[in-house]
């Protein structure tokens, strides 16, 4: 047997009759897929939220610095408690506070 | 018309591409992984899905998923240990008793992880030697090495047989 016969030989030992599609496997497929296209979704609207988020917060505290900046330096070197800047700082805080997810919240919370 | 549809992002395109072409995929991976081939043929089309937009013209689709099945199997083997031995499928959609077809599956359970790519891409599916080396991404001189060695050890199951 020469060896275009011999391969002739595997093909034909090797091949497989047509099976019929599995619609359970083509549905777990469609479902995964789609699962996986609402986390990406779900990914990129956080990443951008964060982005914006960050951006904001780097935004209101260069705000607050060049208003702390303005302000009459006190003696010594010290702070003022009840200055603009100090008050911006407590409203980032506070804003940090009520947006920013807890740490082990969503997993007690499921 | 369907792959372009899948990469603009609609599903039901998708779901008939996974149709039309899982029980090829599976078969094939049946062969080549045993028992992880469902698992591995929904990573393929999962990663498929994720790179819809890549996938090039030129070439057929199949081709396209078993390049990707390939990457897969290739990826689930080195999380694998090294000693673990492959449990394949010897014989599946065939009778399981003796017979050329019986005999030739056990053959090709004995052969190696690529020497057994090259055979399925090559004999059982009809693939050129060129397209079976693009699928698994061998220089074409180092996929007719692997289809040599495969076909010396199936060889040894025909020749029993005569």
């Amino acid at each position: 047997m020469n060896e275009a016969d011999l391969d002739k030989r595997l093909s034909a030992l090797l091949q497989e009759p047509d099976a019929a599609p599995d619609p359970a496997f083509v549905d777990r497929v469609v479902l995964a897929a789609r699962v996986d296209r609402q986390i990406r979704v779900a990914r990129r609207r956080a990443f951008r939220r964060t982005l914006i988020e960050c951006g904001a917060a780097i935004a209101v505290a260069g705000a607050f610095y060049l208003m702390s900046q303005e302000q009459a330096p006190l003696p010594d070197g010290r702070f003022s408690l009840f200055g603009p800047a100090m008050a911006g700082l407590v409203m980032l805080g506070l804003w940090a506070l009520v947006t920013l997810p807890t740490p082990g919240y969503a997993s007690t919370a499921s | 018309m369907l792959a372009r549809r899948t990469a603009a992002g609609e599903l039901g395109a998708f779901g008939e591409l996974v149709r039309a072409h899982e029980p090829a995929l599976r078969s094939m991976l049946r062969r080549l992984a045993g028992d992880a081939a469902d698992d591995l043929a929904q990573d393929t089309f999962i990663a498929a899905w994720r790179a819809a937009a890549g996938w090039r013209q030129d070439g057929s689709y199949r081709s396209w998923l078993y390049r990707i099945a390939w990457r897969q199997f290739l990826s689930y083997r080195r999380q694998q240990r090294p000693t673990e031995p492959l449990e394949v499928v010897q014989d599946v959609g065939m009778d399981n008793g003796a017979g050329p077809k019986a005999e030739i599956a056990q053959a090709m359970a004995r052969l190696g992880e690529r020497e057994r790519m090259a055979a399925l891409l090559c004999f059982a599916e009809g693939y050129s030697h060129g397209e079976a080396a693009d699928i698994m991404c061998v220089p074409l001189g180092t996929l007719k090495s692997l289809v040599a060695r495969a076909r010396r050890g199936l060889v040894e199951c025909l020749e029993d047989e005569q």
